[in-house]
């Protein structure tokens, strides 16, 4: 499982960088609970409290179906 | 955009049309005419919705179904019942994100934005702390900005403004110019439907006037672990919701 950012806009050039650039959040491969991110993700939804927040993270891991690219 | 067909099992009066239309009575009543209004749709495709009742032609017009047709016409206008479901789902996300990015929640607001007359809009009505009048005519492309992005590629998105302006967020200028100026990062999240297997909506978590520590390095850990919290953390919250408004159904209800 890899989970990477990833600019949209154009970063050739450091010096002509833009104010507000639009960064992709990118998953691909099979979903691992056990990756650092995943990990850590669940930990926060963990310090919400929420159940409901809790409950949707699960479902979603077990479904996969945040995955964009296999 | 989807096409509803609602068939009654023993619709004869379809049955007698299509009867009529046949020779030799089509010859006396000059009709062409079948019985499609009984028959499920040849093809199964996601945005073909097919549904029966078993009983007879006026069943399908009773006045009782005319609530759920004019719903489904309506969409992604949202019915009240819908929509107060999902800004209730708005404002327990606004405060979960003020937790998890480390944020006052007065400073943190919701919308969602779904696509209607070949745009990304926001649907009347499903924000949550949005006070800047202009920001309710936003009109954003795919592929525009974090929410175009983020419904074109089904990836969450953000996008921070680190300097005076939001240039390389490509929104044009008279788009740009609708946003609050307190406005400093938007976290685009993707709402996808299972049953339609594509992006229906995006959810925006936005803050004014601060940037929270968490979203100040995108390549930390917790950056992206704060974005996919968020993310996985209301899927499954807001797809019910519009996918009823989709179907022209009442929401999933609390049951005893």
């Amino acid at each position: 499982m890899n989970i990477q950012t990833v600019p949209i806009s154009p970063q050739a050039d450091e010096a002509i960088r833009p104010d507000a650039e639009v960064v992709r959040l990118k998953i691909s491969g099979p979903v691992d609970p056990n990756n650092a991110v995943m990990r850590r993700a669940r930990e926060l939804v963990l310090g919400t409290g929420s159940r409901a927040m809790i409950e949707s993270f699960d479902w979603a891991v077990q479904r996969g179906n945040f995955v964009t690219e296999e | 955009m989807a096409v509803r067909n609602e068939r009654a099992t023993s619709d004869w009066v379809v049955g007698a049309a299509r009867l009529a239309s046949r020779r030799p009575l089509s010859w006396l009543t000059r009709l062409q005419a079948g019985d499609s209004g009984r028959r499920v749709f040849t093809q199964k495709l996601p945005a073909l919705l097919d549904d029966y009742l078993i009983g007879h032609h006026s069943e399908t017009h009773n006045p009782l179904r005319f609530e759920r047709w004019s719903r489904f016409i309506a969409y992604p206008l949202l019915p009240d019942d819908v929509l107060q479901k999902v800004t209730t789902e708005m404002q327990a996300l606004r405060q979960e994100a003020a937790i998890i990015l480390g944020e006052t929640a007065v400073r943190i607001r919701a919308n969602l934005f779904a696509p209607m007359d070949g745009a990304l809009r926001i649907v009347p009505g499903a924000t949550d702390n949005m006070k800047y009048a202009p920001e309710f005519d936003l009109k954003i492309e795919e592929n525009h900005g974090a929410t175009g992005t983020a419904f074109t590629t089904g990836s969450p998105c953000i996008v921070v403004k680190r300097g005076n302006s939001w240039t390389g967020n490509t929104l044009p200028g008279d788009e740009l110019e609708k946003i609050n100026p307190a406005l400093k990062w938007v976290i685009s999240l993707p709402v996808k439907s299972e049953a339609r297997s594509a992006v229906v909506g995006v959810v925006n978590v936005d803050g004014l006037d601060n940037l929270p520590a968490i979203l100040q390095d995108q390549n930390s850990q917790e950056y992206k672990a704060a974005i996919l919290a968020l993310h996985l953390g209301m899927l499954r919250r807001f797809e019910p919701y519009l996918e009823a408004g989709f179907r022209g159904d009442r929401p999933p209800q609390i049951e005893a």
